[in-house]
């Protein structure tokens, strides 16, 4: 039997899109399945980060050199391009906004992730490194309490993302959802302490103590 | 009352300032000696693959473990946390400290599979306890385990699952049932056990904090339930919590809760052959595992 590759699988869905097009008379390219994975990130800043008026949103805080620094990948590859969008849709598929801004202060994932949930409005943040370490905070806790934790980053993968967006977002709407469910690799440390510890380094690198956070326009490309 | 510090921290968080982790750790355990605490955990503790990247880093961790007793601080010495997947590694590493002794060698064993550590996995587990006995056995180390039969063990898991679960049934959490404990009396690890609600678990335990349960509401439902032994095993250890004798230097507990600790049973090592040797009855008790067996019977 032939493998079904996604290549197989694009063309396919393109061919029944385009057929689909044809018989309702338009002329519309279809706009469902891109071309390929997002793997282009393009961040501007826009100013100081204003707390946020509406409960509707979850602030999604970036470390010092999440997604255009470095190797804008994770600890295990994954780019940060995918996984921030992973986020923002696991965000928005609850009908909550996620607004993103960058932390400059601190690399601390704790620290991150807190001030966004101060600047959030609905006083949830989700706080990224560029390892990948990943915290769902809430305004009212200490800065190294949180919501939940996903402290191994080598096992985070994009379906997880998406989850923690979701979760987010079921905070900021007032409900308790189920943790998301983790991996826990007990070998994770033998494998990868080392290489997080010069990723945070050169992550580090990048911190402007005297800085504020600042808000952020996102562009996938 | 013990800190804990370990080399490899500052690098791990990024702010070594170009100093070698071994000059920082023992700035560490200056700063314990200093500030009046009784001991130190230390050995790299969850950092320990930083120093294991590096060369000469496993020998540093001993000498940090060494510098903490020169002091004479109580050392809990690490061998807590996985850092390689070769077993030579890890059981050289934890020779270190296991052959001359320190108050406590691991600072952290896993009595549960790792599978089921979450603590990020430690560097010996409830796997590793069979060698533990022979090594101690063969190094004649009191490395604080002592071999027991499998009829034994059976004993005390279902015991404790059934004291668990008459708890949980006194202070009204969400009930054990008799599946769990069949379960959980011979289960190696939580896919061996049923499945729990546990967000319901979670909401009871933060209900119970709210009601305000304390230990001895805990002693007086297993002493209702006719776990008296077990009742007074608990309330022992709560009283243990307000006398706060344990928290002195290298403080153990016997089996009648008396407190064995740097103050009432002083260190009187003048160099080899004096100090605490392992012997007599101990010494017997740790030399015979299981798997022993006598001439008579060849």
């Amino acid at each position: 039997m032939a493998q079904i590759t996604e290549a197989v699988v694009r063309d396919v869905i393109r061919e029944v899109l385009a057929q689909m097009a044809q018989s309702n008379g338009s002329a519309a390219a279809p706009s469902v399945v891109s071309a390929g994975p997002t793997t282009g990130l393009e961040l501007r800043e826009l100013g100081e980060a204003k707390p946020g008026a509406s409960t509707n949103e979850v602030v999604i805080a970036l470390a010092p050199a999440f997604g255009d620094k470095l190797s804008k990948q994770t600890i295990t590859g994954i780019p940060h391009a995918a996984v921030l969008r992973e986020i923002m849709a696991g965000v928005e598929e609850e009908g909550v906004k996620a607004r993103v801004v960058r932390v400059w202060h601190t690399s601390d994932v704790a620290f991150v992730s807190h001030a966004g949930a101060k600047l959030s409005g609905s006083g949830i943040g989700v706080g990224i490194q560029s390892r990948g370490t990943t915290v769902i905070h809430q305004r009212d806790l200490y800065p190294l309490q949180n919501l939940e934790l996903f402290p191994q980053a080598p096992v985070i993968d994009l379906e997880t993302y998406r989850a923690i967006g979701r979760n987010a977002a079921r905070y900021a709407k007032g409900d308790t959802p189920s943790p998301v469910a983790q991996k826990n690799d007990q070998m994770a440390r033998p494998k990868y302490q080392a290489i997080a510890a010069v990723f945070h380094i050169r992550e580090t690198s990048f911190v402007k103590p005297d800085a504020k956070p600042v808000e952020l326009e996102v562009k996938f490309k | 009352m013990r800190f804990t510090s370990g080399t490899g921290s500052e690098v791990q968080m990024a702010y070594a300032e170009g100093k070698s982790m071994l000059y920082l750790e023992i700035k560490c355990v200056m700063l314990t000696k200093a500030a009046g605490v009784q001991g130190l955990q230390n050995g790299s503790i969850s950092c320990i693959g930083v120093p294991a990247g590096v060369p000469g880093g496993i020998r540093a961790v001993l000498g940090e473990n060494l510098v903490t007793t020169c002091l004479d601080l109580e050392v809990a010495s690490g061998n807590d946390q996985t850092f390689s997947h070769s077993d030579m590694r890890r059981t050289a590493r934890l020779l270190m400290q296991f052959l001359p002794g320190t108050d406590f060698i691991t600072s952290g064993y896993s009595a549960v599979p790792n599978y089921d550590n979450m603590f990020a996995g430690s560097n010996v587990d409830c796997d590793d306890m069979d060698d533990w006995l022979v090594i101690q056995r063969d190094l004649k180390v009191d490395g604080g385990l002592a071999p027991v039969s499998e009829e034994e063990v059976i004993a005390v898991r279902n015991k404790a699952a059934r004291a668990l679960q008459a708890v949980y049934e006194e202070l009204g959490l969400p009930a054990i049932t008799d599946a769990e404990i069949e379960a959980a009396t011979y289960a190696y690890n939580s896919q061996d056990m049923p499945a729990r609600d546990k967000v319901q678990d979670t909401k009871a335990a933060q209900d119970m904090m709210k009601r305000g349960v304390t230990g001895v509401d805990v002693v007086k439902a297993l002493a209702k339930r006719g776990f008296t032994d077990v009742a007074n095993a608990v309330l022992g250890i709560q009283k243990q919590r307000v006398s706060g004798d344990y928290l002195h230097t290298s403080a153990i507990l016997d089996t009648k809760f008396n407190v064995i600790a740097a103050v009432n049973d002083l260190n009187d090592y003048q160099g080899p052959g004096t100090g605490y040797r392992l012997s007599g009855e101990r010494w017997q008790k740790l030399a015979n595992i299981r798997q022993a067996i006598r001439p008579e019977d060849i």
